[in-house]
């Protein structure tokens, strides 16, 4: 009787789950996802993610500790980074941001391990180790393998980004960051990715943000226009801290001074751009020529702003790149000195 | 003495004798005294710089405080679904053993009431126990959240940010503070572990011993936390040139129907700490849904209770 | 309402499952029994005869295989039946965290009692069993005694009419064992129907009107104590200063009748209760309890 008593009940209890869930399941399907397109709930973790987590991580998930186990992980992975594990840290990544994903840092902090840090130790990984390396023969440190190495890490760094914009859209830390790794002139810059990235921000609330979709196409041949057009919008902005930035300024002349402009566009004068501090004006363009050259800003009609300068100024020849080999970056100082030196000498003669 | 005719089958009093004496027996259990300090003294703790606040991540003050929510949350988390699952366990194989059951049967007690008055009990100690530790997290929340609020306070305004900016910036970290969005996450934990311990009555009516009561629990536990894998596998298309294997497909709704999904609980949670705009209407959902599962499964122990004999 | 018996067994069968390759065990078989109201029943049974399982089925704790109990006219498996009984199990402990007086409350409160009432009964009762000066004790501290008696006060809260005791006196000294029989007469003479089992049988003699005797689940014998134990051709006589002279004339008168024989003779026997309770009480205590 027993038995038999203990087997009713359990069928009896199944069926009224089975019977009670048929009702109830697709009301929790439609609840979560809601919750899920409303970003609250977590996506699903793919099964690759699933075979890469480790017993404590794995239970975490299970018990609904998925937030605090990235915490935890996270924290512990920076003992990959210490020690130049990168591909430990990347895995690790992987899961945390599998288990957080709307947690932009999480993929900030990924990629900015990767596409930062490990593709810089690859590109100057101990010089000594790789002299040595290839005087013994071993083509591991060749230069090639180098650069293959960095621009596997760049690859890996970028595809966090854009992994995690997925998942954070609104992110412009993501967003800006992403843009700065293709914009580094110390990496591998590919200005196109850059902008891509940075022309997320050009609404962003942070002026510093706004401006870096145009300081990026201002490096990329061909798109002047553009460049021009984005900076006629941000002066439209009469937001003062633009003008606050050198640069800015002097792209402001820069770009008005394109020939190819059409007529009736606006060229702002540079006594309205630099508030008639020519001086100003002719110290940041002296140093324009350095990111001209180094940095592929757009030249313009640079060789002409100068010159109508020079003359308005009478700067002396020691001032002069067109006369004497110029020192770059022309401190204000050193403007000082030499202009008191010029007035003396006017004074004298 | 009067006598009445007839006794109702479900008294609101009577169950709530039954709770508050479970209540009592329950607080001076070894296993309270054991659990409830350790959990307390966690979150409490957090109200230092402990290692973890150390590290990288706490260099944005957006992370620093969620990882303090996370930590809290969870140990809450913890707390309440392992006391829901032991505490639970104990209860009717210990009153059966003493034969305190027997005394309280033979009183004009239906069994209906004394399951609910048991279950309420255990819900009302994890309810209290949450109450000071979510005390404890909003103190130790706002004392943090007041730290970063002055610190970028002073760093935005050394940059030269406008205080619009300021404003906004602060509105940002202010917004993972001690926030009602944070209570619907704590609300989150204490209805789920409610379902749990509602699980664990059902198994004790049935199991004949109590580490098997506290295993099935645990497992029903961490099932129901994958429950939602299973289900979104039956409402989602299968992969496009793939057969659905149908051993799997049983398997999937069989867990689907069966088990709790308690990753509805968890999200919920989740978004809270992220402070994600969870909603009055989603509580009211959950609430609903945690309402639905206890009732049944308070139900089938009284099935199953109702004719068990001693 | 005289006529309706305070419990009726009709027919109990009790079977219980074995385990596997086990054969069922059919605990009792077919008893049936009444016990009227006001009276003092004992079932008495070695162990395993099936006493605790007839006692369970009264009290709807374990459900018949086949037959009927009633308590008071109402189905024992009804909640409504449990109004008019208190039940006392064997070896209780009820819940250690509580005192005692927090225990007779908490079972009051489950009969539905409240307020000055139950607070006066709470009284009451611990004065009955005698634990008024231990009422702030918890449970946990209690010895077996203490604990058999505020036993019975919880089984006696909502004043029922039937008392349910599953050996009462098991495990307890003479002086409390003395003590609860004492409290079972005084209950007869209020006029509750007391329903015991045991297997200290010179207890049961000393307070059952009625006796059933159970035996490998089959009630083998019932009736009236007096009656089951009285040996009927025998005359019990016992003298006080009777000299010898006396005697010897009645021991000549029995052998000039023909008819009886004296079987024995000898000095009349205290019980060993009596001489324990006379070594180990003082005078006022013993006085109180032989009252």
């Amino acid at each position: 009787m027993r038995n038999f008593k203990t087997t009713r009940n359990l069928i009896v209890i199944v069926a009224v789950l089975c019977g009670t869930g048929y009702f109830r399941m697709p009301k929790e399907q439609k609840f979560m996802e809601d919750l899920r397109e409303r970003k609250i709930a977590h996506p699903q973790i793919d099964s690759e993610i699933w075979s890469k987590m480790g017993q404590t991580s794995l239970a975490g998930t299970f018990g609904g500790l998925r937030s605090v186990m990235a915490s935890f992980m996270s924290i512990g992975a920076f003992d990959h980074f210490e020690n130049n594990d990168w591909y430990k840290l990347e895995k690790d990544f992987e899961v945390i941001t599998a288990l957080d994903p709307y947690n932009a840092y999480y993929w900030n902090t990924g990629a900015w391990h990767l596409g930062w840090n490990a593709a810089s130790w690859a590109r100057r990984n101990q010089r000594s180790e790789i002299e040595t390396a290839l005087k013994n023969g071993n083509e591991d440190f060749s230069p090639t393998k180098q650069r293959l190495l960095e621009m596997e890490f760049l690859e890996k760094g970028d595809a966090m980004y854009r992994e995690g914009l997925k998942y954070n859209p609104a992110s412009e830390e993501l967003w800006f960051d992403r843009g700065a790794m293709w914009s580094n002139e110390y990496k591998r810059p590919d200005l196109e990715r850059a902008a891509e990235a940075f022309r997320k921000l050009r609404n962003s609330p942070n002026p510093v943000y706004r401006r870096r979709y145009l300081l990026t196409i201002a490096r990329i041949p061909g798109r002047e226009i553009e460049a021009y057009e984005e900076m006629v919008r941000l002066v439209s902005d009469s937001d003062p801290r633009h003008f606050s930035t050198p640069t800015f300024r002097v792209l402001v002349l820069i770009l008005g001074s394109n020939p190819e402009l059409p007529d009736g566009a606006l060229r702002p004068p540079v006594d309205v751009v630099y508030n008639n501090n020519l001086e100003k004006a002719y110290e940041e363009l002296y140093n324009y020529w350095d990111r001209i050259k180094n940095d592929g800003f757009y030249a313009g009609n640079y060789k002409v702003l100068m010159k109508q300068l020079i003359d308005r100024l009478k700067v002396p020849d020691s001032l002069n790149p067109f006369v004497t080999e110029p020192k770059r970056p022309l401190y204000p100082s050193v403007w000082k000195r030499e202009f008191e030196k010029r007035d003396r000498d006017s004074s004298a003669r | 003495m009067s006598r009445q005719a007839s006794i109702s089958f479900f008294s609101l009093r009577r169950i709530l004798i039954v709770a508050q004496s479970t209540v009592t027996q329950l607080v001076r259990m070894k296993v309270f005294y054991f659990l409830a300090p350790i959990a307390l003294l966690f979150v409490g703790i957090q109200f230092l710089d402990l290692i973890w606040y150390q590290g990288a991540e706490t260099l944005q003050p957006e992370q620093e405080l969620r990882m303090h929510k996370n930590i809290c949350l969870g140990t809450m988390m913890v707390f309440s679904s392992m006391f829901g699952i032991v505490a639970t366990a104990l209860l009717i194989p210990g009153d059966i053993e003493d034969r305190t059951l027997y005394t309280i049967l033979c009183k004009p007690v239906p069994r209906f009431d004394y399951l609910v008055g048991k279950l309420l009990g255990v819900m009302a100690v994890i309810f209290i126990a949450m109450v000071v530790m979510d005390v404890l997290l909003v103190a130790t929340l706002h004392f943090r959240t007041e730290e970063k609020l002055a610190e970028a306070t002073q760093v935005w305004g050394k940059r030269g940010l406008t205080e619009v900016e300021i404003a906004a910036g602060r509105a940002e970290i202010a917004a993972h503070g001690p926030t009602l969005i944070l209570q619907y996450g704590v609300m989150a934990h204490f209805l789920k572990a409610s379902v749990i311990a509602a699980v664990a009555l059902l198994i004790s009516t049935f199991s004949t011993s109590t580490i098997f009561t506290i295993a099935t629990s645990s497992m029903i536990w961490i099932i129901g936390s994958f429950q939602s894998v299973a289900r979104e596998a039956l409402f989602t298309d299968p992969i496009s040139g793939g057969d659905p294997n149908m051993a799997e497909r049983i398997m999937n709704t069989f867990v689907s129907l069966v088990f709790p999904d308690f990753k509805l609980f968890e999200s919920i949670t989740d978004g809270a700490v992220r402070a994600e705009n969870v909603l009055h209407s989603d509580m009211t959902q959950l609430g609903g849904l945690a309402a639905i599962y206890v009732g049944i499964y308070v139900v089938l122990s009284w099935f199953v209770f109702s004719d068990k004999e001693f | 309402m005289n006529d309706v018996p305070a419990v009726e067994v009709k027919n109990l069968v009790k079977d219980f499952k074995g385990a596997f390759r086990v054969k069922n065990v059919r605990a009792v078989k077919d008893v049936s029994l009444q016990i009227a109201p006001g009276e003092v029943y004992g079932l008495i049974g070695p162990n395993g005869s099936g006493k605790s399982t007839t006692m369970k089925a009264v009290l709807g704790l374990v459900a018949p295989t086949s037959g009927a109990t009633s308590i008071f006219g109402r189905n024992s498996l009804k909640v409504d039946s449990r109004n008019e009984v208190g039940f006392l199990p064997e070896n209780p402990y009820f819940y250690k965290h509580l005192t005692a007086a927090e225990t007779v409350r908490f079972y009051g409160k489950l009969c539905g009692m409240r307020g000055r009432k139950l607070k006066e009964r709470i009284g009451e009762l611990l004065e009955l069993v005698g634990l008024q000066d231990a009422r702030d004790r918890r449970l946990r501290g209690f010895s077996k005694g203490m604990l058999q008696r505020i036993g019975l006060a919880q089984a006696m809260v909502q004043d029922p009419r039937l008392l349910v005791l599953d050996e009462p006196t098991a495990g307890v000294d003479p002086t409390g064992s003395r003590q609860i029989r004492d409290l079972i007469l005084e209950l007869k003479n209020r006029g509750i129907t007391v329903f015991l089992c045991s297997h200290l049988l010179e207890q049961v003699q000393q307070v059952c009107d009625r006796v059933g005797i159970i035996h490998q689940g089959v009630l083998v014998n019932e009736g009236r104590l007096d009656e089951l134990i009285s040996v009927e051709n025998r005359t019990e006589i016992i003298l006080e200063n009777a000299s010898e002279n006396l005697l010897d004339q009645i021991r000549s008168l029995v052998d000039v009748t023909h008819q009886a024989e004296v079987v024995s003779e000898g000095n009349a026997r205290t019980t060993l209760e009596d001489l324990f309770l006379r070594e180990t009480m003082s005078d006022a205590k013993r006085k109180a309890v032989s009252k």
